[in-house]
């Protein structure tokens, strides 16, 4: 088991945001999490990415706990995510946002640095070699040297994908990739996801409102609805549990 | 091979060429007290390079730079006032060794000042920074080993060819240094810090031990410009480093540009100057409008160039199109 959510909730002052969520994913699997509007994803997001701390209930990372750990050592443990909202390094390279991902992995140390050493060029040009396959998967080689936060929408959005990638995720939390995106953008993006799940072997859970994504490309999906997980399975199942139909569209009121 | 060594030697060689020449041209054509405005452009650049590392770079605001130099300025001229092992005239010799300990006794300082508040988000750092400062100087000035308010005296001083030299390489060694720090990996986890502190995180920055090292390194180069500042006055006393030299520096810092270290360097060099050269008109007008003028201007610009002189580009981001080209690939 990769990422294990046990009985994890939640509270701020008397809202409880998440009540008991149970949630295992193993390598390799591509998972949706679903919801209304206010329903907790992205607050588990926060709590996978450990920006928030439990109330309750623990998160094991390939069996450990990671309760003490801070959000940059889970990030550098392979859990990495990006925002609904996009949190770009606006005012850096395309380029240079790959590049702070890799930081974790820097093979210079800081006299290196000071007195370029042969290791600091060694390093630099591998970050930067690296970094350009990955925006070449994304077809991103041409804006390398643009300010990113100068960028179309869905460019960044892409953008923030990279990042994540650079850091080397084992499971990568995507946070609405497709918000913003037309329709044949967000084709693109499911065949990207697809293909970097299948090319870097890494998990993915998916926070996604296009259902046609997330059915298109999830094995399995899970909703939450107030906070509690209401069901989970694969699309087949869900769109057909009726738990998930009446949070989504409500109850029909009989006259 | 041979390339890379070229290459990391390059700005050192650099640096040399021009700390020579600016003190070759020292004393040739200028008179001492033009020397002393020049010894104190190379105090300034060290001090508001630094300062934009934590200010301009890292993101977060430090108001007590001249904390941080005073304990340098003191700490070297407590050693070279103790401790003289070359005669006076080989004494310059010696002072790049006192102004490494003021550097490193003022990035102890910065460790212990920055540890704790840095942790924090937000503007602590100012508040502490601002305390300490003034701490510092009220400690100085209580102390018998200081001097109290007299200061220290004949602290072993000069201000011809080689001690010209000496602060012009330090100046010069201080951007080498920290232009190739922002110019690292390290450099990108200080601008990805400012530019947003929980995204940074969450691609595996440790944040506070990319706060505190900038921060370390910032007071380091500030205690290392004390240490030259205690060496050409001859004479230390606690009112040099009162909140204002802070506030002086933070302008240095801001009509440069912040994150732009060539325009801390400008910065530093027309903060130095300005008052200076205001001088003459005094005699024309017989009214000190020195500090009016100065004043004006910095109001101006800050209206044209809110962002500072250069906003957050260095020089060969302003240089002609064929020009940039050449020395981005270089």
């Amino acid at each position: 088991m990769l990422l294990e959510l046990k009985n994890v909730s939640i509270h701020f002052g008397g809202l409880k945001v998440i009540e008991k969520m149970n949630l295992g994913i193993e390598p390799g699997e591509l998972i949706g999490l679903i919801g209304p509007n206010g329903a907790g994803k992205t607050t588990a997001f926060n709590l996978i990415s450990g920006i928030y701390r439990p109330s309750h209930g623990e998160i094991l990372l390939e069996g450990a706990s990671n309760a003490a750990l801070e959000a940059f050592e889970i990030a550098r443990l392979g859990v990495i995510r990006t925002f609904q909202n996009i949190r770009l390094f606006s005012t850096l390279s395309v380029l240079e946002n790959i590049l702070v991902s890799m930081h974790q992995t820097c093979g210079y140390g800081l006299p290196s640095a000071l007195f370029r050493g042969k290791k600091f060029f060694a390093t630099e040009s591998r970050f930067c070699v690296e970094a350009m396959k990955l925006l070449e998967i994304f077809n991103l080689d041409g804006v390398v040297n643009h300010e990113a936060g100068s960028l179309p929408y869905g460019v960044q959005r892409k953008i923030e994908i990279v990042r994540a990638l650079a850091g080397k995720p084992k499971l990568l939390l995507l946070d609405e990739p497709a918000a913003g995106m037309n329709h044949s953008e967000t084709a693109e993006l499911m065949n990207l996801i697809q293909k970097i799940r299948r090319d870097f072997k890494l998990s993915i859970l998916l926070i996604e409102h296009d259902m046609k994504l997330v059915m298109g490309i999830c094995e399995r999906i899970v909703v939450l609805d107030h906070g509690v997980v209401i069901a989970e399975g694969s699309p087949e199942m869900i769109q057909a549990n009726p738990r998930v139909i009446e949070a989504y569209l409500g109850v029909e009121e009989s006259a | 091979m041979g390339g890379l060594l070229k290459q990391s030697l390059r700005g050192w060689i650099l640096v040399l060429v021009v700390a020579l020449c600016i003190s070759a041209l020292a004393n040739v054509g200028l008179n001492p007290y033009q020397q002393q405005i020049l010894f104190y452009i190379a105090i300034n650049i060290m001090l508001a390079t630094s300062l934009n590392l934590v200010n301009g770079f890292c993101g977060q605001f430090s108001l007590g730079h001249a904390g941080f130099m005073a304990i340098g300025a003191y700490a070297s001229a407590l050693v070279s006032l103790n401790f003289q092992p070359l005669g006076a005239g080989f004494d310059v010799l010696i002072f790049p060794f006192y102004a490494l300990i003021g550097g490193i006794c003022a990035g102890l300082a910065g460790f212990v000042v920055g540890m704790p508040s840095l942790r924090l988000r937000g503007d602590y750092l100012a508040i502490v920074t601002l305390g300490f400062g003034e701490i510092i100087r009220v400690v100085l000035l209580n102390l018998d080993v200081a001097g109290g308010a007299r200061g220290l005296y004949g602290i072993p001083g000069r201000t011809d060819f080689m001690a010209c030299f000496h602060a012009f390489f330090w100046a010069g060694t201080t951007v080498l240094l920290l232009w190739r720090l922002v110019h690292s990996s390290y450099g990108r986890a200080f601008l990805s810090v400012r530019e947003d502190e929980i995204a940074a995180s969450c691609m595996g920055i440790n944040s506070t031990r990319t706060k505190v090292m900038a921060f370390v390194i910032s007071s380091f180069f500030a205690g290392a410009a004390g240490s030259i500042f205690a060496h050409t006055t001859n004479s230390l006393n606690p009112s040099s480093f009162q909140f204002v030299k802070s506030v002086d520096v933070v302008i240095m810092v801001v009509l440069g540009g912040m994150g732009s270290l060539t325009g801390s360097v400008i910065g530093a060099i027309l903060v130095t100057i300005l008052p200076e050269a205001l001088r003459p008109l005094q005699e024309y007008t017989h009214v000190d409008l020195r500090m009016v003028i100065y004043s004006l201007t910095l109001i101006l610009l800050m209206i044209m160039r809110p962002s500072g002189l250069l906003g957050s580009r260095e020089w060969n981001q302003i240089l002609p199109g064929p020009w940039r080209r050449r020395a981005a690939r270089a």
